[in-house]
């Protein structure tokens, strides 16, 4: 009984180190060659781009449009939340950082406050793989979330933790990781909004749809700062095809009458121009079809 | 006697008697008394016909005629004699030999013809003529004078003295015993020529008769002291010892701790070769005073003298002089007789060989008749495969086969039956016949027993000596204060016997009241009865000795002793299946269950584990810690305890307790090694923690090994088993609490818990540093972070710095700032600046450490990219000397270092980018399979501090960080410093770094060796002594 016991032992003990050896055999291939680490040192101007990042989105934008329509919400508009911890890169971190922030834009004006901490874990663990993570005040956003009130403050400290995040990347010389994040955010508001139109279609929503060509050529602008990088290069060529699809918009302005209001006991000056934008259903079809497709291989990466 | 050599005797017989003129009547008488004391009546007469036969009784005349050709005789007896030769012993051969004089003596006719033939057979037998002669004259000669032989000891009442012969000197005697010795096969014969009724064995000696006197036998005389096998063997024994010992005792007593008298008083003195028994009521302080004699306590007041030497205050001098045989059982119940024998013999004699050893040890068993046990295990008491009397033969084998000078033995027969009894008395009458000393407590002995002894000390309730001297005379002077008629008889005088009780009787005999009933009031105070000793008696004391006693000891080394120490203990251990299959299957069936409950499986509806998402890890980390602990606990626990008695023995021989403690501590270390392994190679398979098996082992072996030396503690601190129980739970909760595990360490009662470092008393627990070690290790130096982490680490430090710690260092700048404006001093600020020169001092040194270890191993390019930043002289700022300039200074100094963590973090982010991107277009399946496999999610989110609220601390004038722990270099105060924060990954001393994991281990290793010194020490059992004197005073 004993012998086969210390025989049973031995054995094991050959398999046991058999097995250690092994592993350590595979283990040299899972390495990175020298001259990767130092590439693209990237050298950006920064001062310029400022402004035009300022102006170009909200993540809660097109969300309060849809919800201004009376459309009814659907969930299945929003990006899945479950890969998050396999979002390697930072680039892939900080795209889909926007992205989320649109969809918790999305969830907050509909009061979805039990999906809306799935969002906020998620925006969490990538703002802090991106180490952002001390502007977006998770707990106090679980809390309102939790609480079912206070939806504006709700709204509002997530819209300034994304504005803050924004302002502190580019700040600390990491501008590509807010462009990304700005980028995602636009492109998951429009596919928001292509999609509502796609089910539900509506003038005003097409319109807005349209209006996007202008603010596309800004994102474009920023972006094109950075397309010596390989994954910045692939994501312009996709937005290139959707400004494509944008070419045939038009939008004319038409100048109005500066008009003095008086509103909460202040008078401002309100300039009332008013914008037209031409876009056929075709092209409307068109571009939720580009939009989707784009969108669709943002999340999977 | 066997069939066999009672018909060759026979055989024998006849042709022996019918020489010359043929069978005489006595010769015809001799052989029917011969077979009527061996056999059954019916069996007699068939032998007594084969005796006829060939002595030629039952032939015809014709054949009668030819009774005289001895050629065929002779030819006949050497046929005899050669079938004889290969079935018989050398003893029994010379028992023949002995019959064949004797039935020649019956009628005293020794012819030519007859003797010719003894002759023969003695040739034959190969019986020495020396011996053949003195058999001879001792079976012919009758008269003592005739006798005076080397090899003959002659008991009578004469005070006639011998040239060669042996005398013992006895009372009233009509003729001469004597006793014959043949030297070659040790054996004794007996024969009595008077008229008187003698006893041997109980039986009557006929006086025409030869008697085997065989071992144990016993003469019983008419009147004196009955000659005992061993009075004789020491006759013949005592040219052989030559050594002496004087045994003088004086005035000893001895006062226990609760200051209670255990003995007053205690005198007497002893030369070598006696028997000296002990005796008192329960309570009297026997075992006290043996305790005293032999030198295991230090008298109150007295001393004990040995051959000159102070036993208590010289013991070095006596080392291996004395020997004790405690009334507990020394054995070691999993091991054989012969093993346990054996094994001890090998500790006292270094010199022998195992041979050598052996067949001493063999022989020791057949003197104690054990031999036909040899191979049985010894078993527990309860579960026993050898008798009572047999274990305690045993115990008094232990000592025996070392023959010590002087022996103390503590009740051996208490227990066992009156043969067993009296054999063990024997033994020992026989010890100290050869020239031991030995002194015996005794309780109720037999008459018998009571009459071995050379002396006798008895004592009192209270620990008064009230009699030393002869054990008769003892009676004697009992009955005579007790005023008894017959006060002048010791023994009885028809059968010998001595009533020990009636001593007592006499001693403890109460008062008795009006009604007749006994009260509690004794007839004689113990003060009394000492007093009256003291007036009757005066011992004298033996003249002191002056050389050296006779050791008997030869230890061998301290590395042969481990090795004894070891084997003994190992095969011990594996004899016992349970035991070793217990052992042996506890580890992998707990290994089994915590792994097997804990493979969680994320998603519900997939089937494939995945490493990296199972939450358990860090339970699993420290539940695996716990179960060392455990194991390792549980198979040591016991240990010194079980053997304390054996310990205490073997202190007597001095040997080494470092030898013993180290061979049981392998022993442990190898079981501990072995569970550990079987439960990682278990648990880690299932759990799939890939290449790290190793270092799980040798974490969790280390805490095992840890538990060993803790539970040896505990097993030599505490007395029994359920204490060592009951204690273990309060070890181990302690342990789980303080592991860090359970309850971070920042969130404890403030009075132990620290922000800063880990608190000082979960510093001391093992717990902490092996789950450390195991989820540092794990976390950092797994296959895929490993590849990350140098450059997360300096990621991690940029990103605090610049996001939590710069800010904080700013804003108190600019409090000192302004208040120096406004009061032109630093006042109420002067804590912050304080801060920040602290801080500042520490930056210093982190900058340094990663300039030499991060920023020398880049390229060229990120050197110049990365410019580390130092502050000179920050020793020199007080809030004293505080100024605008120095404010501007330390200002200057705040912005570059902030570039500085900027760009590092730029460098070291984009390093670690490029490593990502580089695997996610190159190896993207091997990097997702190793991010699976090798990182784990839980660990890392408490490696992180992922949900920490506060992220910076202040705590005595020091920012602390808060976030990070696994990417936070420890600062040291000083050189020595080597405490740091928990789940550092490295650790600081000397003014080096070590990795958190071997640091660890080593720390694990220091506080085992430090519970091995403690061990060695008794450290734990001192102060549990010393707490408790205190209570008494």
């Amino acid at each position: 009984m004993i012998k086969k016991l210390i025989t049973l032992f031995v054995v094991s003990l050959l398999i046991f180190s058999c097995k250690s050896g092994g592993n350590g055999g595979k283990s040299d291939d899972f390495d990175v060659p020298e001259d990767i680490l130092n590439e693209g040192v990237l050298e950006i101007s920064e001062e310029v781009m400022q402004d035009i990042v300022q102006n170009i989105s909200s993540p809660v934008e097109m969300a309060a449009l849809v919800k201004s329509l009376d459309v009814n919400f659907s969930k299945k508009y929003l990006a899945p939340t479950d890969n998050v911890d396999e979002l390697a890169t930072s680039f892939q971190q900080a795209l889909h950082l926007g992205i989320y922030a649109a969809d918790l834009g999305y969830l907050n004006i509909y009061n979805k406050t039990n999906s809306v901490i799935e969002y906020i874990t998620a925006i969490k663990t990538l703002a802090d793989a991106v180490r952002v993570g001390q502007f977006f005040d998770f707990t106090t956003l679980k809390r309102l979330a939790q609480s079912n009130q206070n939806l504006d403050s709700l709204m509002y400290i997530s819209v300034h933790s994304f504005n803050q995040m924004d302002k502190y990347l580019r700040s600390d010389n990491r501008s590509n990781l807010s462009t990304l994040m700005i980028t995602g955010i636009w492109i998951e508001g429009l596919y928001l909004a292509t999609q509502v139109a796609k089910s539900d279609p509506h003038p005003q929503l097409a319109e807005r749809i349209g209006e996007q060509k202008i603010i596309m050529g800004d994102l474009m602008l920023i972006l094109d700062n950075y397309k010596g990088d390989k994954n910045f290069a692939k994501i312009i060529d996709e937005l290139l095809q959707l400004k494509e699809e944008f070419n045939d918009v038009t939008i004319t302005i038409q100048k109005g009458e500066p008009e003095a209001i008086e509103e909460d006991g202040m008078l401002i000056i309100v300039q009332n121009d008013v914008s037209v934008v031409n876009i056929s259903d075709e092209k409307l079809n068109s571009i939720i079809e580009k939009t989707e497709q784009i969108r669709n291989k943002l999340i999977s990466i | 006697m066997s069939e066999e050599i009672l018909k060759a005797l026979m055989q024998l017989f006849a042709i022996v008697a019918k020489q010359d003129e043929g069978v005489e009547l006595a010769q015809v008488e001799y052989v029917k008394t011969f077979l009527e004391q061996q056999l059954t009546a019916e069996k007699v007469s068939e032998y007594f016909s084969l005796f006829e036969q060939h002595a030629g009784l039952t032939d015809d005349e014709e054949q009668q005629k030819n009774r005289l050709t001895s050629v065929k005789d002779s030819v006949r007896i050497l046929g005899l004699c050669k079938k004889i030769n290969k079935t018989l012993t050398q003893k029994q051969k010379v028992v023949a030999l002995t019959r064949l004089f004797e039935i020649i003596n019956v009628d005293r006719k020794f012819t030519d013809q007859r003797m010719a033939i003894l002759n023969t057979v003695a040739e034959v037998f190969n019986i020495s003529l020396e011996e053949f002669k003195s058999i001879e004259s001792f079976v012919v000669k009758t008269e003592s004078p005739e006798l005076d032989n080397s090899n003959i000891l002659i008991i009578n009442d004469r005070p006639e003295r011998f040239k060669k012969a042996k005398k013992i000197q006895t009372k009233h005697l009509d003729k001469n015993i004597f006793i014959l010795r043949v030297q070659s096969v040790d054996l004794y014969f007996l024969k009595y020529t008077g008229n008187e009724d003698l006893f041997l064995n109980g039986l009557p000696i006929n006086s025409a008769r030869i008697y085997l006197f065989a071992n144990g036998s016993t003469v019983k005389l008419p009147k004196g002291a009955p000659v005992y096998y061993s009075d004789v063997a020491a006759h013949f024994l005592a040219d052989i010892t030559s050594r002496k010992i004087s045994y003088t005792v004086r005035d000893l007593s001895f006062r226990f701790p609760n200051g209670n008298l255990g003995i007053r008083n205690i005198s007497f003195s002893e030369g070598h070769g006696r028997l000296i028994g002990i005796m008192g009521a329960s309570g009297a302080g026997k075992t006290t005073l043996l305790n005293v004699l032999s030198g295991i306590d230090s008298p109150t007041e007295g001393e004990v003298i040995i051959n000159n030497i102070n036993l208590h205050k010289e013991k070095e001098k006596l080392e291996g002089v004395i020997g004790l045989i405690p009334q507990d059982d020394l054995l070691i119940e999993e091991l054989t007789v012969f093993e346990n024998l054996y094994y001890n013999a090998k500790l006292c004699f270094k010199n022998k060989s195992d041979e050598e050893i052996t067949t001493l040890v063999d022989k020791t068993l057949t003197n104690l008749g054990l031999s036909d046990r040899k191979d049985l295990k010894v078993g527990s008491p309860l579960k026993k495969t050898i008798s009572g009397g047999q274990r305690k033969r045993l115990n008094i084998a232990l000592e025996l086969i070392r023959e010590p000078s002087i022996l103390f033995v503590d009740e051996p027969t208490s227990g066992l039956s009156s043969r067993d009894s009296e054999n063990v008395m024997d033994l020992l009458r026989e010890l100290s016949l050869k020239g031991k000393l030995i002194f015996v407590v005794i309780h109720q002995p037999s008459s018998d027993i009571y009459k071995m002894f050379d002396k006798m000390i008895i004592l009192d309730t209270g620990g008064y000596q009230i009699f030393y001297g002869n054990p008769v005379e003892g009676v004697m002077f009992f009955k005579r204060m007790d005023a008894q008629i017959n006060s002048e008889v010791g023994e009885c005088p028809t059968c010998g016997n001595v009533n020990p009780e009636l001593i007592f009787n006499i001693i403890e005999a109460h008062v008795v009241d009006e009604f007749g009933n006994y009260t509690d009031i004794r007839k004689v105070s113990p003060e009394q009865w000492e007093e009256n000793y003291r007036q009757n008696f005066s011992p004298e004391e033996v003249e002191a000795i002056d050389e050296k006693p006779p050791r008997s000891l030869n230890i061998p080394n301290w590395f042969s002793q481990l090795k004894i120490y070891g084997i003994r203990d190992f095969l011990s251990k594996i004899s016992n299946r349970q035991y070793v299959l217990l052992n042996l299957l506890e580890a992998p069936a707990l290994g089994l269950i915590l792994s097997y409950l804990i493979r969680y499986i994320e998603d519900p509806n997939s089937k494939i584990y995945i490493f990296r998402v199972n939450e358990n890890m860090h339970i699993f980390i420290f539940m695996s810690l716990i179960v060392a602990l455990f194991l390792g606990l549980m198979v040591s626990a016991e240990e010194i305890v079980k053997d304390r008695k054996i310990l205490k023995r073997e202190k007597f021989l001095n040997l080494s307790k470092s030898s013993y403690l180290i061979s049981k501590i392998f022993i442990l270390f190898f079981i501990s090694a072995v569970q550990t392994f079987l439960f990682v190679l278990i648990a880690n398979t299932i759990l799939g923690i890939r290449g790290m098996n190793f270092v799980y082992w040798l974490t969790l072996f280390s805490t095992a090994a840890f538990a060993n030396m803790l539970g040896l503690n505990i097993s030599s601190t505490f007395d029994s088993a359920v204490t060592i129980y009951i204690l273990i739970p309060l070890i181990m909760i302690p342990m789980m609490i303080l592991s860090g595990a359970m309850f971070s360490f920042d969130k404890l009662n403030q009075k132990i818990g620290r922000i800063d470092k880990v608190p000082f008393i979960a510093e001391l627990m093992v717990t902490k540093w092996g789950y450390e070690a195991l989820m540092v290790h794990q976390f950092k130096d797994n296959k895929y972070t490993e590849k990350f982490y140098p450059l997360e680490m300096m990621s991690s430090i940029a990103d605090f710095k610049k996001v939590y710690y710069l800010p904080e260092m700013r804003e108190r700048l600019a409090r000192i700032d302004k208040e120096l404006r406004n009061i032109d001093q630093v006042d109420v600020t002067s804590d912050d600046l304080k801060l920040l020169v602290n801080e500042i001092r520490k930056e210093n040194i982190l900058i340094k450490l990663i300039e030499t270890n991060f920023l020398n191993q880049k390229s060229e390019e990120s050197k110049n990219l990365v410019v580390p930043v130092y502050f000179d002289n920050i020793g020199d700022m007080n809030s004293g000397n505080f100024s605008a300039g120095k404010s501007r200074r330390i200002y200057e100094y705040l912005k570059n270092l902030e570039a500085f963590y900027s760009n590092l973090f730029q460098l070291a982010d984009r390093k670690r980018q490029n490593m990502i991107t580089y695997y996610k277009e190159n190896k993207p399946d091997m990097y997702q399979e190793y991010y699976n496999r090798y990182y784990n999610e839980g660990i890392a989110d408490i490696l992180k501090k992922v949900y920490e609220k506060n992220k910076i601390l202040e705590y005595k004038n020091q920012l602390i960080q808060h976030i990070d722990p696994i990417y936070q270099y420890p600062i040291p105060a000083n050189i020595f410093s080597f405490r740091s924060h928990f789940f550092a990954p490295v650790k600081h001393f000397m003014n080096r770094y070590f990795d958190t994991f071997w640091f660890n281990i080593t720390i694990i290793w220091i506080l085992t060796t430090l519970l091995y010194v403690f061990l060695y020490y008794d450290m734990f059992k001192k102060i549990l002594n010393l707490g408790e004197s205190f209570k008494r005073n």
